[in-house]
């Protein structure tokens, strides 16, 4: 006969559990610092964001030092622009690359660099990127590979705007509606033969 | 003796923890790094909602033909 308490015990480890099981394997990975360069091309490079108005959000410096944590993302409006600047000491040729949003892969590609360059700039608008409003903090993750070394990066961002009206803000709070409307009603049914003989 | 629903309740609890995971995604309480800790947060929902139908505190009989009348 399992009591009451035991009920209550037993929900409890095994809510526990799928949390004590991802808890050790995340603490065992170190967090990345963000703004991590590395590989072996001599990377460097700074981002600038601001909002829609051209006001400045936040800057990321390699060769200065200015990081971005998981504590204090590099801040980005989804309706304003992001401005990059990047070298590597070494050509890199025939090259691919990936870049990774919460360890998931988000866009590649690869080129021959047949003019050798070294710097890349420029200004992108955020909205080309962000098509649907979402909010949040990831890790975003860059790597370079090919002919001459390689290059590395990872930074923490944060893409601002009201959590309670972006997409993911949204659809997090209709499946949370619908998942405890939904549980109010899957509670266990007492059988009549029960309730007569506990009567 | 009664009815229990623990499928029902693991896939209801499967929704309830994925909202709940992109609240807290949504509102920066959760920083992603990997997908693992949302993972957690969904299974950890799926796992309380299984329990929640099997165990959860019981409704009453439904009422025979006899009684409705």
């Amino acid at each position: 006969m399992i009591t009451r308490f035991g009920r209550l015990a037993a929900c409890g480890l095994l809510a526990a559990a799928p949390a004590l099981v991802a808890l050790p394997a995340a603490a065992a990975e170190p967090e990345p610092a963000g703004v991590t360069v590395g590989g072996t091309a001599g990377c460097a490079g700074t981002v600038r964001t601001a909002d829609a108005a051209g006001t400045p959000l936040g800057v990321l410096d390699t060769a200065a030092g200015i990081a971005a944590s998981s504590d204090a993302p590099l801040r980005i409006d989804p309706a304003g622009t992001l401005t990059y600047d990047g070298a590597s000491a070494a050509v890199i040729t025939d090259h691919t690359w990936t870049v990774t949003v919460a360890g998931q892969e988000v866009a590649s590609g690869g080129s021959a660099n047949s003019g050798k360059v070294t710097t890349a700039s420029g200004t992108v608008d955020v909205a080309d990127y962000l098509p649907v409003s979402v909010t949040g903090t990831v890790l975003a993750q860059a790597t370079v590979t090919g002919q001459g070394g390689s290059c590395t990066g990872d930074v923490w961002v944060e893409v601002e705007g009201n959590p309670w009206t972006s997409a993911n803000g949204v659809a997090g709070l209709v499946l949370t509606g619908a998942g405890l409307l939904g549980l109010a009603a899957v509670r266990p049914r007492r059988l009549a033969d029960a309730a007569g003989g506990a009567a | 003796m009664s009815a229990r629903h623990g499928w029902l309740g693991m896939l209801l609890g499967l929704v309830l923890g994925l909202g709940v995971g992109l609240l807290l995604v949504s509102t920066s309480v959760l920083a992603l790094s990997s997908l693992w800790p949302l993972v957690g947060v969904v299974a950890g929902g799926a796992v309380l909602g299984a329990l929640w139908g099997a165990f959860g505190p019981a409704k009453p009989p439904k009422p025979t033909a006899g009684e409705r009348s």
